[in-house]
């Protein structure tokens, strides 16, 4: 399966749709304003979130009256991408984020690093020697540029603070 | 008078701060790193290194990102140059003829033309900044709650000048941010909109975002490319241009940083078209117009004087009105925002030392980028070759570690990650970010001046057409608004009529 341009283009449609109705709804609930001279709280995002879902409803119908006139042709038309790639690389990184809390910042970076050079490195990066130690060079760079120069407190994960 | 002992005031405060230079010559140094990657763009740089300024004093941070976004201006012109792949959009026009140059073995003669050329511009933008910014800011001293609504709408007007091929896809990408920006509390009332009951959301979290759609979007589009990094087989020669180089093309040169400089200073108007708009009045105004684009070195120069003559054009009108012209800006904006500091007329007032510090740091970063550059391309050149097996991870660690650092709090990264695939569907749609951001920054100041105003003038509408600068304000951003549209509709007229004409020509 593959994402070009227009299929991309309808999700972007669909989304500012939703988005858009989404704030038209929800604006509704918010209070009135206390005097006659403002206009209030709910009428920018109404107004906003109107032209929005019009837009995408612009975008969506014309990425699919294109796609009728020139059919399967326009297929090839932008790079196609491979969607489990980007599946992966989106999956990838929640999962880098979920084990920070329990393992702290530093580790989980190394093992992060250290996962997505050795992927996209083909089938003989994790072989490469260098794939680990780039990783832990690179994470702990990383970790010491804001820990030690930034003084900006990373995540130490719950594991080391039950330890501590 | 006045600015120029203001800036030499600035100067001795800087030159107090060895930290602060050094700053300069770290985001010089890491700006031409980005932007002679290719793939990563300014805006990028520049959001990366946003989150770092944070625990910075003021001067610091912003010389830290005003050298990334020079160096990474200039920077883009490595690899046009050297391989014909433009780090950076202006740089296409540079590849023109740099890249013939280097096919004539003249690699060396190339950069050090676009390295004088990129000075020269730069230098001259922000000398311009310097004396034009506090004109401006004294005559929007007098701007009131009306006139700073309308100074937003024109500056959300250039949206679709800044949408790249598709109007449509750049309103709606304007609009999104405008309605991103109504997250949090009601600018006027005080009550919370769109929030969910998460306090987290009671601002909009607006360096998240902009990490998400620049940073992070670009990492996971790496992850669909292919991993080979370019090859340089060119020998390079002598960087440093010859008398008789210099002589040829000083004049381009400065015109070319004139018209850079006027572009940059109009919103929206970036440094890629400032770059092809120099290249063509070089080649208009040339004695050899048949040598543009196989090798001239009056392109390469103009384009770079042109590109780097935007930079400190485009922070007039942030610095002085707090309209940011482009994304680049924009995340600057962000920066002074972070800081406490607030852009706009009253800023020459309330930090004025650290204005003219400023500027006279901005030409520091030229000075550094000059020498950096003639001394180090050979290295920067050969630094194109880091692949993106390992590109791709950096850029994740810093942006998750970057956006966690602004709030120590995994919401923020949260917010990163969600804008990252927004911003990487985006890409793929061919949905310009640079709206959504514009979208962020102006859609707050026009709500609440709007019903400022309209508070002032006891609920009437008549401000919007009784004062002057008001009415001015929104009669032109009418015009902006329309004018690429109305251009559009006139060539595919002219273009049906020409097809109606002639028949045959359509074979």
């Amino acid at each position: 399966m593959v994402l070009n341009e227009k299929k991309a283009s309808g999700l972007i449609g669909l989304m500012a749709i939703v988005s858009g109705i989404a704030a038209i709804i929800t604006a509704r609930d918010f209070p009135p304003s206390l005097t006659d001279t403002d206009v209030g709280p709910s009428i920018f995002p109404t107004a906003y979130g109107a032209i929005l879902a019009l837009l995408g409803l612009v975008l969506f119908a014309s990425g699919s009256r294109r796609a009728s006139k020139r059919g399967a042709a326009d297929e090839g038309s932008t790079p196609p991408l491979d969607i489990a790639k980007f599946v992966f690389g989106v999956v990838g990184v929640a999962a880098y984020l979920w084990i920070i809390d329990y393992a702290g910042f530093a580790i989980s970076t190394i093992i992060y690093l250290w996962l997505m050079i050795g992927l996209m490195r083909g089938a003989a990066g994790f072989r490469q020697i260098s794939t680990p130690v780039l990783a832990i060079l690179i994470g702990l760079a990383v970790y010491a540029a804001f820990v030690m120069l930034l003084q900006v407190p990373l995540p130490t994960g719950l594991w080391l603070d039950s330890a501590a | 008078m006045d600015s120029l002992l203001a800036l030499l005031d600035g100067a001795r405060n800087l030159l107090g701060q060895w930290d602060a230079m050094l700053m300069a010559v770290a985001g010089v140094a890491l700006g031409l790193v980005v932007g002679a990657l290719p793939g990563l763009s300014v805006a990028m740089g520049v959001a990366i290194m946003l989150p770092f300024t944070y625990g910075m004093e003021p001067l610091h941070g912003l010389l830290l990102l005003s050298g990334v976004f020079f160096g990474g201006v200039y920077g883009g012109s490595i690899t046009a140059i050297l391989l014909r792949i433009p780090g950076t959009p202006a740089a296409a026009a540079t590849a023109l003829d740099g890249y013939a140059m280097t096919r004539q073995g003249r690699a060396g003669q190339a950069l050090g033309v676009a390295t004088v050329s990129s000075f020269t511009g730069g230098v001259i933008s922000v000398l311009v900044l310097i004396f034009l910014a506090p004109l401006l800011a004294q005559f929007a001293l007098r701007f009131s709650a009306a006139e700073s609504f309308a100074l937003a709408v024109f500056g959300l007007s250039i949206i679709a000048s800044i949408s790249g091929g598709s109007v449509l896809k750049g309103l709606l990408s304007g609009f999104a941010g405008l309605l991103l920006a109504t997250v949090g509390m009601d600018p006027l009332l005080g009550l919370p909109r769109f929030t969910g009951g998460m306090s987290e959301l009671y601002s909009v979290p607006f360096i998240p975002i902009m990490i998400g759609l620049f940073a992070a979007a670009e990492a996971f589009k790496m992850l669909s490319e292919s991993s080979h990094a370019a090859e340089l087989k060119t020998a390079i020669g002598r960087i440093l241009p010859t008398r008789e180089t210099l002589r040829n093309i000083w004049g381009t040169v400065l015109r070319s940083s004139g018209i850079g400089t006027a572009i940059g200073i109009i919103p929206g108007a970036g440094a890629d078209i400032a770059a092809f708009v120099a290249y063509g009045e070089a080649k208009r105004f040339s004695k050899a117009p048949e040598t543009f684009g196989k090798g001239a070195m009056q392109g390469v120069a103009a384009a770079e004087a042109g590109a780097n003559g935007c930079t400190g054009g485009a922070m007039l009108p942030m610095l002085t009105l707090g309209i940011p012209g482009d994304a680049v800006t924009a995340i600057m904006l962000g920066a002074l925002t972070l800081q406490g500091i607030q852009p706009g007329p009253r800023l020459f007032q309330e930090n004025g030392e650290l204005v003219f510090s400023l500027f006279a740091g901005l030409l520091l970063c030229y000075v550094i980028l000059l020498v950096m550059a003639l001394c180090s391309l050979r290295y920067v050149a050969r630094m194109v070759q880091v692949p993106k097996s390992i590109l791709m991870p950096l850029i994740m660690v810093l942006s998750v570690a970057g956006a966690y650092a602004i709030g120590n709090s995994m919401f923020d990264v949260g917010i990163m990650l969600v804008a990252g695939v927004i911003g990487f569907l985006m890409i793929k749609a061919g949905v310009p970010a640079s709206p959504m951001v514009l979208g962020l920054v102006l859609g707050p100041m026009a709500e609440s001046n709007f019903r400022r105003a309209l508070t002032l003038s006891e609920g009437s509408y008549d401000f919007l057409y009784t004062r002057p600068i008001t009415a001015t304000l929104l009669a032109a951003a009418l015009i902006t608004m329309f004018a690429p549209a109305l251009s559009a509709y006139r060539k595919r007229r002219r273009a049906n009529r020409g097809v109606a004409t002639h028949p045959g020509a359509q074979t």
